[in-house]
């Protein structure tokens, strides 16, 4: 049981990869709720979360899968719990889809709000792939002429893919730089736009390692930083260093790290879709959603 | 006191042994015979001022007892020295500067709150204490008939008779010039009195008897008459760092001569020194850093000027006509304004300029790709003196990464430090402030303002030499922090 | 029926008429009302909106308000606080109908954050109550300057030197307030091209207040010594930066190079829940006649490009305290202030409700 979900985790995310790793691990567990048979909420609970672990040491789940499965065990428990067993089940399943459907649609959510910052000339610093910062590029690519810069991300060269996807689809120019490279093009560039893997308790980010050095290039630059990231992904983790976050799930590979965390003073504004908020502002609204 | 036998039978209070309980009604005695005594010395202190609140009481006694003693020393020594015990006692959390109210608080009745207002109200530019900055600046005249009348007064306290030294015409009439503002600027300034000292010379040379003297006393000579009439100078206007300099070095290069010469030959030896530091250390050095800057300024670049520099024209108009395409922000102030003359000169040219006033630089300032001033002097420890405002304007360029590039010639270097720009520096005459106004405005300025207000025009500000990315210098392109290394070599040539 | 109609009509386009023309006058003109007089004007003819027109349920108002509102700020982009006003009202309304609706207090927050509710319920009462928080609400407009001149004694200590820039009512007030229990210096950057600093100089003097008057290019060089800065500001903005008059930027950038600490004295009805995304963004500044900095009588230049903008932002990181009517806080509370006062399905007027 436990090696299945983990499988068809990685299965879906393979089968629609324009989708965050998100989407189909909440798919996974509404589904379990759906099929599974429990006889008191204590039950259903357990067995969610059996799931959800599970679901985490598959090798494509991220932070933010961890952070989506807290929230839909919370948000569906929040209904009123004094009906029916018979009712209840319904109502859970419910609750689960209107979930569903919320996270669905904030990317879109984001992106179009994101899309106001960018503005005609501007020169745009993008790091790796972000699937968010993708849609809010094209978004704005329907009333604005910009340019992007991304790093290539090595080792698997997500950001050369990202600038194809860029420039076939809405024409964008694009630019593939090295990583090291950054420090040398941060001059020229007008504001960095970074996706998040997780939003933490601080109001920074946990994202693709290299997000760290941009941020602090950026902020020695005078450059604007902005993070578009559902709010979904926001987690009640509180990272002091670097080396806290080997304990989030494939945080290394093959010895190297894949995630960095950026602290608040190097974010300017993050972009979700709860609307802009500043980083001091993310504790509220965590504690708003966790609640 | 007899002790108490040890008793079996007694009682253990509060769980001590009687022992023990008989020394601390002991301690206790001794603690209460003690404060009463205290009490005693307390109220012999008093002198009957009254037992409802003795801590107050005694804190306020104590105060006045300061006040009085402030008073008296204030008496006794005037100036700075007095600031010295104000700040010591004043309280950590005020700054020191916070002595403005201690001329008045000794009226202050000894059991005066807090709150009570100093009877005497003073502005910033006229308190006497160390906090006021301004006290020991250098306040220009506001009209030149103050001058007239000490030269008046000088040829009258001379009296008649016997031939005393009087100012040199030229150096009158550079005084006038200098004190009235007609000259200005350092280079300019210096390139005047140069000019003015060589015809000193050159009357000195004719007037005096031509029997060969040990030249070293023939300069002496000279040289007391020179000091006579750069007093005057220094009078008109307090004299710049390129004037001292240049004066420290006619006098220099005079002292290693041990030859015997009349006054003739001396003063043509001083003209040619004098010739030679304007061609070395003048012109030449002009054309040098024109030649290092224009290689600095690119096609497409937008350069940053403030007010007006001659050097920075220089560069500006140089690279224009060797074909180089850019433009220029000039930023201008009141209430000289002088950034006018820079426009209209660049303007003539043809070059594209935007014209900004200094409030609006953070405005322009992301267009900007350099930033090009100049300097009155540079300090020993990397501080740019000049003009004020430069510092703003260098503060917001080094805050969006923008580079700023001084431009200065050697001969201008200081080997003076300073911590901050009120140290030397000087004020405008109300004449100069209200500079530039319309009517309307000098109208409410002159007055409809009460006595409390005052105005306040100074001229120079020094800039740290973190928010300066380069020197240029006839000898080359230096980090701000290289002064003392340039002043040795030059040191070491002379 | 139809007469009626008409009579909304004709009195909704007169009141809208009477504003925009007081307004897109005073931009003409360069005339500023200061921003209590614009305040209390967009107010008063929202009141009469609620009051006069007919409305059948709180969507129907939200939607007649939201209309009139954008039609407002299409007079004068940068002028924030017609929005502002205009947002406020309609969370009151949005309130004051969850309360109704709700029966118990609106405070409490629903776990979805955009509420499902459509406000289409229609309640006899709910008129009275809107009225009743617009009428708080002008009064604590009203009563802005004092709260925050209140606060004057506790943030000002005795002999200091404090600095401000141009003219502003309310740091006037402040320190006229200061002064009454504490002596104070006041160093009075003159401001131009506008040199209301000479105007706020003479209200200090005259109000026996120590008072030197400095050029713009004095800011850094006497920075030194001072010991606070309070300044006075256009807006807020949503990220806890300012808009402020030209020439704040390069004070607070000053201050912050000394430490010396800097305080934005504001009522809060001057907060906006707009991000600048770049200084030069539609909306964000406006460049007024170069006449004043540069007289066309002195010289024709066809080379050189005069520029005079109204407005500087300034980060957030700059500014360590605000002082607002509400209270004392940081910049990074604003936000919690900004969800307060508005609600965020009125934060861009410009899109339908």
């Amino acid at each position: 049981m436990v090696v299945d979900y983990a499988q068809q985790l990685e299965r879906k995310c393979q089968e629609e990869p324009d989708l965050a790793p998100i989407v189909p691990a909440i798919r996974i567990l509404l589904s379990c709720l759906r099929d599974s048979d429990f006889g008191s909420i204590q039950e259903l609970q357990t067995s969610l979360n059996n799931v959800s672990e599970s679901l985490m040491t598959s090798s494509c789940a991220t932070i933010g899968v961890e952070s989506a499965c807290e929230l839909f065990k919370r948000y569906i428990t929040l209904t009123r719990l004094d009906v029916d067993l018979n009712q209840l089940k319904p109502a859970l399943v419910s609750r689960g889809e209107s979930f569903l459907r919320k996270i669905s649609s904030d990317r879109h959510k984001v992106a179009k709000l994101a899309a106001h910052f960018i503005l005609n000339g501007h020169r745009i610093l993008v790091h790796s792939r972000s699937r968010v910062v993708r849609d809010a590029l094209l978004e704005a690519a329907k009333r604005s002429n910009f340019t992007v810069y991304i790093t290539e991300s090595a080792p698997d060269q997500s950001g050369a893919q990202m600038a194809k996807e860029l420039s076939t689809v809405a024409g964008i120019e694009c630019h593939v730089l090295k990583d090291a490279a950054v420090g040398y093009f941060m001059e020229r560039i007008d504001l960095v736009l970074l996706g998040a893997e997780g939003i933490v308790e601080s109001g920074g980010i946990i994202n693709r390692i290299g997000t760290f050095q941009i941020a602090v290039c950026a902020r020695q630059l005078n450059k604007p930083v902005y993070v578009l990231a559902e709010s979904v992904k926001c987690i009640r983790f509180f990272p002091l260093s670097q080396r806290d976050l080997k304990s989030l799930p494939n945080a290394e590979k093959d010895g190297h790290p894949c995630v960095d965390y950026t602290s608040p003073d190097f974010i300017r504004l993050l972009i979700t879709d709860l609307g802009t908020l500043t980083p001091s502002a993310v504790s509220d609204e965590l504690i708003k959603l966790y609640l | 006191m007899s002790k108490e036998k040890a008793d079996k039978s007694a009682p253990v209070v509060n769980g001590m042994k009687p022992e023990d309980a008989e020394k601390a009604r002991l301690k206790a005695e001794r603690k209460a015979a003690f404060e009463a005594k205290r009490a005693a010395e307390q109220a012999a202190d008093k002198d009957g001022a009254g037992k409802e609140n003795k801590k107050e009481l005694t804190k306020a006694e104590r105060r006045a007892i300061q006040e009085a003693q402030r008073a008296k020393k204030a008496q006794e020594k005037k100036g700075p020295a007095d600031s010295k015990d104000v700040k010591a006692e004043e309280k950590p959390a005020a700054k020191s500067g916070s002595t403005s109210d201690s001329p008045s608080k000794p009226e202050e009745s000894p059991l005066g709150k807090k709150k009570d207002m100093p009877t005497k109200k003073v502005s910033f530019a006229d308190m006497k204490f160390a906090a006021n900055p301004f006290v020991n600046m250098h306040k220009r005249r506001d009209n030149i008939g103050n001058l007239f009348r000490s030269v008046d007064r000088r040829k009258k306290d001379d009296g008649g008779g016997e031939k005393r030294p009087s100012v040199h015409p030229a150096i009158l009439q550079l005084g006038f010039q200098i004190a009235d503002g007609a000259v200005s600027g350092a280079n300019d300034r210096c390139v005047y009195m140069l000019e003015a000292l060589k015809k000193l010379a050159q009357d000195f040379g004719s007037t005096e008897s031509p029997e060969l003297h040990d030249a070293r006393e023939l300069s002496q000579e000279f040289f007391s008459k020179m000091d006579f009439n750069v007093a005057f100078l220094k009078e008109c206007r307090p004299l710049s760092v390129s004037m001292t300099n240049a004066l420290r070095h006619i006098k220099l290069s005079m002292s290693e001569d041990e030859s015997m010469k009349n006054a003739s030959q001396l003063a043509s030896t001083i003209i040619d020194n004098i010739d030679g530091f304007l061609q070395n250390e003048i012109t030449l050095a002009r054309r040098a850093i024109v030649e290092i800057a224009k290689s600095k300024i690119h096609d497409g670049d937008v350069v940053l000027t403030y007010a007006r520099s001659s050097v920075v024209l220089d560069i500006l108009t140089t690279c224009h006509d060797e074909g180089k395409r850019f433009s220029v922000v000039v930023v201008d102030s009141r209430p000289a304004l002088k950034g006018r003359e820079t426009l209209k000169t660049l303007c003539q040219k043809g070059i594209h300029c935007k014209y900004v006033f200094i409030h609006s630089v953070s405005y322009i300032m992301k267009e900007v790709t350099k930033v090009l001033l100049s300097a009155d002097t540079l300090l020993a420890n990397g501080y740019v003196a000049s003009r004020v405002g430069s510092s703003q304007i260098s503060m917001i360029a080094h805050k969006m990464n923008v580079p700023v590039l001084v431009c200065c010639e050697t001969y201008k270097f200081s080997d003076k430090v300073l911590a901050d720009c009120f140290a030397g520096n000087e004020l405008g005459s109300q004449r100069e402030f209200l500079q530039n106004l319309s009517e309307k405005r000098k109208q409410l300025l002159c007055t409809t303002l009460s006595s409390t207000v005052s105005l306040v025009d100074l001229t120079y500000d020094i800039t740290p030499p973190d928010f300066v990315t380069m020197v240029v210098t006839e000898r080359g392109t230096l980090p701000c922090t290289s002064v003392p290394v340039v002043l040795r070599v030059r040191q070491n040539i002379i | 029926m139809a007469v009626a109609l008409q009579k909304q009509v004709s009195l909704r386009d007169n009141m809208l008429a009477n504003l925009e023309a007081t307004l897109s006058a005073n931009v003409k003109s360069g005339r500023q009302n200061t921003s209590q007089e614009t305040a209390k004007l967009v107010l008063r003819s929202l009141t009469a909106i609620v009051k006069d027109k007919e409305w059948k349920n709180a969507q129907d108002l939200l939607r007649i308000l939201r209309d009139f509102g954008k039609r407002l700020i299409e007079v004068d982009p940068t002028e924030t606080v017609v929005g502002n006003v205009v947002r406020r009202v309609l969370k009151i309304v949005r309130d004051d109908y969850l309360r109704v609706h709700l029966g118990h207090s609106a405070d409490q927050k629903l776990l979805l954050p955009h509420a499902v509710d459509d406000y289409a319920t229609a309640y006899v009462d709910l008129k009275d109550h809107v009225l009743e928080s617009i009428d708080e609400f002008e009064q604590e407009i009203d009563y802005a300057l004092d709260n925050i001149t209140q606060q004057a004694d506790r943030l000002i200590n005795d002999g200091e030197v404090i600095l401000t820039y141009g003219k502003s009512r309310t740091v006037e007030a402040f320190l006229k307030a200061a002064k009454e229990t504490r002596s104070i210096t006041v160093v009075v950057v003159e401001g131009a091209p506008k040199y209301d600093g000479h105007e706020m100089a003479r209200n200090l003097g005259n109000a026996n207040i120590a008072t030197t008057l400095v050029h713009d290019s004095a800011v850094f060089a006497i920075m030194g010594r001072v010991h606070k800065v309070i300044l006075g500001t256009h807006s807020v903005m949503a990220d806890g930066g300012l808009k402020a008059y030209s020439g704040a930027y390069s004070v607070a950038c000053a201050a912050k190079h000394y430490s010396v600490p800097l305080l934005v004295c504001t009522p809060v009805y001057k907060l906006t829940p707009q991000f600048v995304t770049s200084e030069d963004q539609v909306g964000f500044n406006k460049l007024e006649s170069p006449q004043e900095i540069y007289d066309f009588a002195d010289g024709d230049f066809d080379e050189a490009e005069i520029l005079n903008p109204t407005y500087d932002y300034v980060p957030p990181d700059l500014v360590p305290l605000f002082i607002f009517n509400v209270g004392g806080n940081s910049p990074s509370y604003v936000y919690r202030l900004l969800s307060e006062l508005y609600h965020p399905d009125d934060y861009d007027l410009k899109g339908d409700v």
